[in-house]
């Protein structure tokens, strides 16, 4: 065989080698430019996931103003240390863990349902499978929450943090509803019709059976001393980033192109996002505890994965800002993508922050102070509930047919959440510092460290006024939205087309005649 | 000390195999190809063909190179929020 022939054995024809690839790419996406999503489709998908997403959406809605509620109190508390301590159930100690786990199982979770099960069926180009079992799924998880609420408040408590809900009754039926949840969404994923998983796919499919292997190996009563500290922590870390980080990462990379009309800026780095969180990030829990008993390996190895997520956390931040650069203004237009936008940036700022703090010549200042409260609400509040707002404002739109009824309403609403939630981390920051210098300063006696953070909490609690003020109005609003009949959403001359960056009206048009025309 | 060691250690592999399995699954089956059709793989016609009053005119033609097409439908009204 001559080398040519081998050459030419080797080597298909270009034309050979084009059908090859067309082929591939067929069959491993859809291709934009040949098969573009239509208006019907997805009105279509929306439709099959309506009522989950809608009851999902209520009931999170619910659960915040709650969990705002007990937050308040427990915030005003600091400043105001007898107000309302006759009634046990009354009490910080009860009050605190059931802000925390009303926001993040009640609001957060039940959201991220909604969320999820909207997402899946127009990522994979189908309806939504299972739908029943995902409905049932969200009904467990809500007895479940308020079940453990119930009991917490009652005075029964796990005792670890992110995990007071008592493991015999309430958890059960938690990850039995997240279960469920999820196995709609899987199903749905399974029966896709496209080859390709877009980037948001890996993180809301993974997010399930990680909250599910997480959430019940934190609950297994089979930890003491020591090790039950290292198992909460391995919980509670993981809980934020492979539960509800995932969610909120795979639905700003899903609506912030969808919203700029652009495709996100490198789909390698969101990849590489991605990956280095799956792969890392489980590690990281024990920078909790530095400085505690515990086996100086687990400590140092914490230490180091934490340190390694700037890679992922560097890729979805300059991802994410590269997406929207020299697009800053359509944050006027969108309120969606404000608050994506927002959420983005927080997420890169409470990692960053989160990643130093697991240095342990600043986590020897932060540690034990309400530092550690500011960094959580960067991340549960600034990142995560901004977020979902953002989500809500683009979702419900599409899920309702109709849009929202005040451009008013939502001014207001981002504001004073924005506004409050800026001064609680910053004064909250600063008290917190303040509070650990002094705290490690040996002349100075333990009453100079509360005496340090009292203005900043006092602070605090005023920003938790604003806040509230914000969840009253969007809570408002969303009622409005949906107790709203048709015709008032079709005639009103709100400028919807403020709010969501397509007329839902114009679309709404468009999709019966694209209808009339398919039969 | 063991107890810790076993529990923690069992418990991060337990979360992380799957992850490397889905992985090497992704790989194998093409999933990290073609990139850039994957990234505008979610854009609706209307995603990518509608007016946006934000961009400048460079931004508007890279848009509408994208979409193939030469006109953006410009019946769409837009208004500020803030």
């Amino acid at each position: 065989m001559t080398s040519e022939s081998q050459h030419a054995f080797q080597q298909p024809s270009a034309q050979e080698a084009n059908s090859v690839y067309e082929d591939a790419r067929r069959d491993s996406v859809q291709d934009h430019h040949q098969n573009r999503i239509s208006l019907a489709q997805t009105q279509a998908w929306d439709a099959s996931s309506r009522t989950p997403v809608l009851l999902g959406f209520v009931l999170a809605l619910l659960w915040l103003m709650l969990g705002t509620w007990l937050g308040d109190i427990s915030s005003f508390k600091f400043d105001w240390p007898d107000l309302w301590v006759t009634e046990a159930y009354l009490t910080f100690g009860r009050l605190r863990p059931a802000h925390l786990n009303v926001m993040v199982y009640g609001w957060a979770s039940n959201a991220m349902f909604a969320v999820a099960l909207w997402m899946m069926p127009r990522l994979s180009q189908t309806r939504l499978h299972w739908r029943r079992v995902a409905i049932g799924g969200i009904v467990f998880w809500n007895f479940g929450v308020f079940m453990g609420l119930l009991l917490l408040l009652l005075g029964t408590s796990d005792g670890m943090e992110w995990l007071e809900f008592d493991r015999y009754s309430a958890d059960p039926l938690m990850v039995a509803g997240a279960v469920l949840v999820g196995a709609s969404v899987w199903k749905t994923l399974l029966a896709r019709r496209v080859h390709h998983l877009y980037v948001s796919v890996w993180y809301v499919a993974a997010s399930f059976p990680w909250f599910a292997i997480i959430f019940t190996a934190g609950n297994l009563p089979l930890y003491q001393g020591v090790e039950s500290a290292a198992v909460n922590w391995f919980y509670a870390h993981n809980a934020l980033g492979l539960w509800l980080t995932t969610i909120n990462l795979g639905l700003i990379y899903y609506l912030m192109p969808k919203i700029l009309g652009r495709p996100v800026y490198s789909y390698w780095l969101s990849l590489i996002g991605f990956w280095g969180l799956a792969l890392f990030y489980a590690l990281n829990g024990m920078h909790h505890l530095i400085g505690g008993p515990m086996p100086s390996w687990m400590i140092a190895t914490s230490i180091t994965a934490s340190i390694l997520m700037v890679i992922p956390v560097v890729a979805v931040g300059i991802n994410q800002h590269m997406t929207v650069v020299g697009r800053f203004g359509a944050m006027r237009y969108s309120p969606a993508l404000t608050l994506l936008v927002l959420a983005a940036m927080a997420y890169t700022a409470v990692s960053l922050q989160g990643i130093m703090t697991a240095l342990v010549n600043i986590n020897r200042v932060t540690h034990f102070t309400h530092w550690t409260i500011a960094h959580s609400h960067l991340g549960l509040y600034m990142f995560v509930t901004f977020s979902l707002f953002g989500g809500i404002y683009y979702i419900l739109p599409k899920v309702l047919q109709r849009e929202w009824p005040s451009a008013r309403l939502i001014r207001a609403h981002i504001l004073l959440s924005v506004t409050g939630m800026v001064i609680y981390v910053v004064a909250l920051g600063i008290g917190g510092v303040l509070q650990g210098l002094s705290l490690l300063d040996a002349s100075q006696p333990f009453q100079a460290s509360v005496m340090a953070a009292k203005p900043w909490l006092l602070t605090r609690s005023v920003a938790a006024v604003i806040i509230t003020l914000g969840h009253i109005v969007f809570f408002t609003h969303v009622m409005w939205l949906m107790l709203m009949n048709d015709t008032a959403g079709k005639n009103s001359a709100s400028p919807f087309h403020a709010i969501t960056p397509v007329l839902v009206e114009l679309r709404r048009g468009e999709g019966r005649h694209q209808e009339g025309k398919t039969s | 000390m063991y107890t810790d060691t076993t529990t923690l250690v069992l418990l991060s592999l337990i979360t992380g195999i799957p992850s490397l399995y889905f992985l090497i699954w992704g790989i194998r089956n093409g999933q990290f190809d073609h990139s850039d059709e994957a990234a505008e793989s979610i854009l609706e016609d209307a995603d990518v063909m509608g007016y946006r009053p934000w961009e400048k005119p460079a931004q508007q033609q890279e848009r509408m190179r994208r979409a193939d097409t030469d006109k953006l439908q410009l019946n769409q009204r837009w208004e500020p929020w803030l």
